[in-house]
């Protein structure tokens, strides 16, 4: 696990120092070229801990920029059911949405116009159908049907199975300076190797993109005829870490 | 691989940040990791804009997979075969075997001409290699100098264009500034 690069009296890099997995213990390696690219953010850490006196504030950062303006991207979803796909006949939706279908960003004009709230777009991504059902009761039928038994339960999934759409909007986030990470003045791993400390704060265009994701697809749902059925950022959607990730940043 | 939280190797966040890293344990030393997926970075991605891109990128591909595509084919073929099978009817049996179409994912169909050639000739990548090596003769052309050695993996070039190593392509180089 590589802990920092050293750097000779002229200021350039001689080599890493790095610690042994097995035997815990601190090796240096010396090298005519140092090459970092162990990740975006593992990439900082490493320069932010190459600290000498030539580079006080970590390797290759006299401009203070290193591991500022983290970026990460705008999320917001929001499912429909729409009874115009009730009873169709059983068919293999298989990769309909997902990998096959997919809206890219469509208000240039607008925003060039000056018309939008916020800059910068997203794209969205869809699904739906009766593809193959994954773990669970067939795509969350309980949540419609409220539970049910032998033959009619089939026959009411057989009705609603694939009338569940989904909508993803994927943006892109403006950079800011409040979204960096630093060292963690006291956490170090287990490697004894200072770890790193993050803030991060949406900006209002990504809060603005966010709401616009979940009206357009409101909008598109309802005018299909159907209902919106869960929506990212609510409490009882929230259930993995990814979706908690969003969720906290994104409210509507 | 990889997780929200990987033991022994912690990060903090800022009281209110509540910020979330996805570390990314990957095997395979080019793979990058991008939300969910996991993309092949060749050097036509880095490229923001690029002329006749999809034929491009097409013939990126193709040029992996010609053995893959070539057995899809041959898959289809036996199949519509079998379908045919059901409808033939006792008179049709003396008929000839319909000759088989040619396919648009052929290599040979690429236009030769442009200037930008997918598959140019007798490249090590092109699925119509000869088996007796790689060819001897490299047409000359400005700022591309002659193959150093027989094994260099630089394709031939067919088109008198530059052979453009950084976007692993044969095309016209960029203007100079005036």
């Amino acid at each position: 696990m590589c802990r920092e690069v050293m750097v000779g009296p002229d200021g350039r890099a001689t080599g890493v120092s790095y610690i042994d997995t097995k035997t815990r213990r601190e090796v240096t390696v010396n090298a005519r070229v140092v090459v970092l690219a162990a990740s975006c953010c593992e990439t900082a850490r490493l320069m932010l801990n190459s600290k000498s006196s030539s580079f006080p504030n970590g390797i290759a950062n006299s401009t203070g920029l290193v591991g500022k303006y983290i970026m990460d991207t705008v999320g917001s979803s929001v499912n429909g059911y729409l009874p115009i796909l009730e009873d169709l006949p059983p068919a293999n939706d298989d990769g309909v949405g997902g990998m096959h279908m997919y809206m890219p960003w469509w208000l240039y004009q607008e925003q060039k116009a000056g018309k939008m709230p916020f800059s910068r777009g997203y794209h969205v991504e869809l699904g739906g159908g009766r593809g193959m059902p994954g773990a669970g009761i067939f795509g969350g039928s309980h949540n419609i049907l409220g539970g049910g038994y032998g033959k009619e339960l089939k026959r009411d999934i057989r009705k609603i199975y694939g009338a569940n759409v989904h909508f993803a909007g994927r943006g892109e986030m403006i950079p800011n300076e409040d979204s960096y990470c630093e060292i963690d003045p006291v956490t170090v791993d287990r490697w004894g190797i200072p770890v790193l400390r993050f803030h991060f704060k949406w900006s209002q265009d990504e809060i603005l993109q966010a709401k616009h994701m979940q009206n357009t697809f409101e909008e598109i749902i309802t005018a299909a005829g159907g209902k919106v059925t869960s929506r990212s950022g609510d409490p009882r959607w929230v259930a993995s870490p990814a979706a908690a990730k969003s969720s906290t940043a994104i409210r509507n | 691989m990889g997780g929200w939280q990987v033991p022994g190797e912690p990060y903090t966040s800022a009281p209110g940040s509540g910020f979330q890293w996805y570390r990314a344990r990957m095997l395979g030393g080019r793979t990058n990791h991008y939300g969910r997926i996991s993309l092949r970075m060749g050097p036509l991605r880095f490229q923001a804009v690029q002329p006749r891109r999809q034929g491009l990128r097409l013939a990126h591909y193709l040029r992996r997979s010609g053995a893959l595509l070539r057995q899809g084919r041959g898959a289809d073929r036996r199949l519509s075969a079998r379908r045919k099978a059901w409808r033939i009817r006792p008179t049709d049996v003396s008929s000839p075997r319909p000759r088989r179409a040619p396919t648009s994912a052929s290599s040979r169909e690429f236009p030769t001409n442009s200037r930008f050639p997918a598959f140019p000739r007798a490249s090590p990548f092109s699925p119509s290699r000869s088996t007796a090596g790689p060819p001897a003769t490299i047409a000359p052309s400005a700022g591309a100098p002659a193959r150093s050695t027989p094994t260099s993996p630089r394709p031939a070039c067919t088109s008198g264009l530059p052979w453009r190593r950084e976007i692993w392509s044969f095309a016209p180089a960029p203007c100079a500034a005036k």
